[in-house]
Parts: C-alpha cells; sequence; structure tokens
C-alpha cells in the first residue's frame, strides 16, 4: 500500500468515525448571543471610557505642577499628586516626591512647613561652592530607600541660619536621585553635572557631613570606599 | 447592509453548521462540549463577519475558533468539581455510536496534528488553504498530517490485530 493511499485509509477511516450528526442550535440563537454580546462590549468600552476620562480628571487636578501640601494633622490628601508636604504630630516633615514638578510651588510649601530650603530640579547637583555645607545634616534629614522617595525632616534640629538645598534630578519623568545639604543662608551655590563630581568632593561633604563615615569613627584598617 | 450581511452569515451558517460540529466533535470527543463549542465559534465569527467573511475557509476560522476556545474553557473551569450522579442533567435522547477507540487516539494527538485533521478530513481543505488558515508553510502541513496517520495507523494495525486473535 502506498503512502497515499494509507493516507486515505486513514483519513476515511477518522471521517466515517464521526457519525452524522447535525447541530441544533438555530441561527437566531446565534445571532443574538452575537447582538447581546456586542452591546455588552459597548457598554465596557463606554464604562472604562467613562473610567478613563474621570482619571484623567483627577490626574489633572494633581498634574505636574500641582503638588499638595498638608499642614498639621490633615491625612494625605491626593496621593497622586506629583509631591506631597506633611507636618506630622511630632513636628517632622515628610516630603514624598511621586514626579518632580514645580519646584518653586515645593521650595514654598516647605517654608510654610518651617523649613527654609532651595529647590532645584535638573540634571545637576548643587553644593554650596565656598567652603564646607554645614555639618549635622544627618541629623536634619533622613531619606530611606524606596520609591515614592520621602525625605524626613526635623526642622527642629537645622542650625539657626541655615537652610536645606535639594538637587532633584529625574530619569524618563520620575525622581531618580536626591541630593541634599545643609548650607548657611544665603552662601553661593554652584551646581555641576554629576559626571564632573570629583570623589574628593564627595569624600570631603561625607567627612564633614556623617558621623559614621566621620575619621574619628573608622576603626583602623577601614576606609570608606567611594565609586567614581 | 446590515440586513445583506446576517443574510450571507445564516447562509453560511447552514452550509457549515454540520460539518464544523463533526471537526470538532472528532477533536473533544464531547457531543453537548462539541455543540457549544461551535455556537461559541460561530458567534465570534457574527461579531467579526466583516473580516471572517474574505477568510479563504470561514469554516476553518470557526473551528480554529472551537479548538482554541476549548482550551480557554477548560483553563477557566479546571478547578470546577464536577457535578455528583445526582444533580447531573439529563441526556436529551440516544446518542449516534462513534468509533469511540479510533476518536479517542485522535484526541490524543497534539493539537496542530487535530487541527490538520480536522480542516484536511471534515472541511475537505486541500494543503495550501490549510496551511493558509494555519499560518504555517504546506510542508509543515504535510508532516504534520504524516504524523497523525502514522500514529493513527499503527493504532488500526494493533486494533485489527486483537480483534484477529479474538475471532481465532
Amino acid at each position: 500500500m502506498s503512502g497515499d493511499e494509507a493516507t486515505r485509509e486513514v483519513l476515511g477511516a477518522v471521517k466515517a468515525a464521526v457519525p452524522d450528526i447535525h447541530m441544533h442550535t438555530p441561527v437566531q440563537h446565534i445571532v443574538s448571543a452575537a447582538r447581546s454580546r456586542r452591546r455588552r462590549r459597548g457598554l465596557t468600552r463606554l464604562a472604562v471610557f467613562a473610567v478613563a476620562v474621570a482619571a484623567g480628571l483627577a490626574l489633572g487636578l494633581s498634574a505636574p505642577g500641582s503638588g499638595r501640601s498638608t499642614p498639621g494633622a490633615q491625612p494625605y490628601g491626593a496621593k497622586l499628586a506629583a509631591w506631597t508636604v506633611r507636618t506630622g504630630a511630632g513636628g517632622a516633615v515628610t516630603v514624598t516626591l511621586r514626579q518632580l514638578a514645580n519646584a518653586a510651588a515645593l521650595q514654598h510649601a516647605l517654608a510654610e512647613h518651617g523649613v527654609p530650603a532651595i529647590v532645584h530640579v535638573g540634571d545637576s547637583i548643587c553644593f554650596q561652592s565656598d567652603g564646607h555645607p554645614l555639618p549635622g545634616l544627618f541629623r536634619v534629614v533622613t531619606h530611606p530607600p524606596g520609591f515614592p522617595i520621602v525625605i524626613r525632616i526635623r526642622p527642629a534640629a537645622m542650625p539657626h541660619g541655615s537652610e536645606l538645598l535639594f538637587s532633584l534630578t529625574r530619569i524618563s519623568g520620575a525622581v531618580a536621585y536626591v541630593g541634599q545639604e545643609l548650607i548657611r543662608i544665603g552662601a553661593p551655590v554652584s551646581c555641576l553635572h554629576p559626571r564632573h563630581i570629583t570623589p574628593a568632593r564627595i569624600r570631603r561633604r561625607a567627612r564633614a557631613d556623617c558621623p559614621r563615615t566621620h575619621p574619628s569613627r573608622f576603626r583602623n584598617g577601614t576606609k570608606l570606599l567611594v565609586h567614581d | 447592509m446590515e440586513a445583506d450581511s446576517a443574510a450571507e452569515f445564516a447562509v453560511f451558517y447552514q452550509a457549515s453548521m454540520d460539518r464544523c460540529l463533526r471537526a470538532v466533535l472528532a477533536s473533544v470527543g464531547d457531543r453537548q462540549l462539541a455543540e457549544d463549542l461551535v455556537s461559541e465559534g460561530f458567534v465570534r465569527a457574527l461579531m467579526a463577519w466583516r473580516k471572517v467573511r474574505q477568510h479563504p475557509a470561514p469554516g476553518a476560522w470557526v473551528v480554529r475558533t472551537a479548538l482554541n476556545t476549548r482550551i480557554s474553557w477548560s483553563r477557566r473551569h479546571r478547578r470546577e468539581v464536577p457535578l455528583t450522579g445526582g444533580d447531573a442533567p439529563a441526556l436529551p435522547g440516544p446518542e449516534p455510536v462513534m468509533d469511540a477507540a479510533l476518536l479517542a487516539e485522535v484526541r490524543q494527538l497534539p493539537l496542530r496534528q487535530r487541527e490538520v485533521i480536522a480542516l484536511r478530513v471534515f472541511l475537505d481543505l486541500d494543503t495550501q488553504t490549510t496551511a493558509a488558515v494555519l499560518g504555517i508553510a504546506p510542508g509543515t502541513v504535510g508532516a504534520h498530517l504524516s504524523r497523525a496517520v502514522a500514529t493513527l495507523r499503527g493504532h488500526m494495525s494493533s486494533h485489527i490485530s486483537d480483534n484477529e486473535e479474538a475471532t481465532t
């Protein structure tokens, strides 16, 4: 038996194995099922569109440039805001950053919450350009890792005549890095692109600011490792 | 225009529903499930009629949709508990007898081989059209068909030899 004949025989057997059956479903059932499904799909699309419009409005209310400042014990208002500033019960100010928008408004909101600050948004990181920044930044600002970026500030720990200098950079619209300095009010400030910041500057700043990296806290044989 | 499409679909449905049902039944083995799947395939065909009516083999589109629907239904109902005997729905009437052993062997074939069998045997599609419907090369259709035939032939041979032994 040739291959073709064998194939024909097998396929014929398969065809014969299935009885001569008929569909019992009338075409009207198919048509009405399709109609009602189309109607449901239309309603679903309408609902999705309505939700999208509502979400768009909500985002518009808290769009970039419209951060939210909630003084006192008020709860967080719009969680979708680009940023929120809140003063907790102990006087600590919490800044939550989701997007970099309206740095001037953020600076203003911080001032309203008792935090004198300069907020710089861009590709560069800013420093006090003459001399060292003021010590004790670690007592004033804590910045746990994660997203959204949360910065906790204790205004009470800020030395008299000082202000905070925040440098915020972004990647694809999201906050990517936060640099902060504690500087004298009115001190000259310069900003550098990160690739121009030398390890020596970072070392100098680390020694001045952080007790954990202060030379007096180093054990024998240990040193701070700074990557370029 | 709408009425024309509905009339066109009705003609297509009447002409191809039984062939589609047999093609799907060969693959799933359950008469009621096959009818549900084919109905679902036709409902989807009607919803996409503007596209399906231009398809080289609209019946094959329905069969493929039905077989794919079977996969998604079985995924969805995988954790369902089957009805106990007392709650089982009554069958409407006596069902025609199938060559259960051969069809059981067909159901063991991989999906692609079953699709090729369904399109070639029950919808009488040639290799080129089958390849176009499945989106594969004609040579691949041939390969799937010859593998399926070899498997089924092996089953038929063993079945024949079993019967001969039983009669002697």
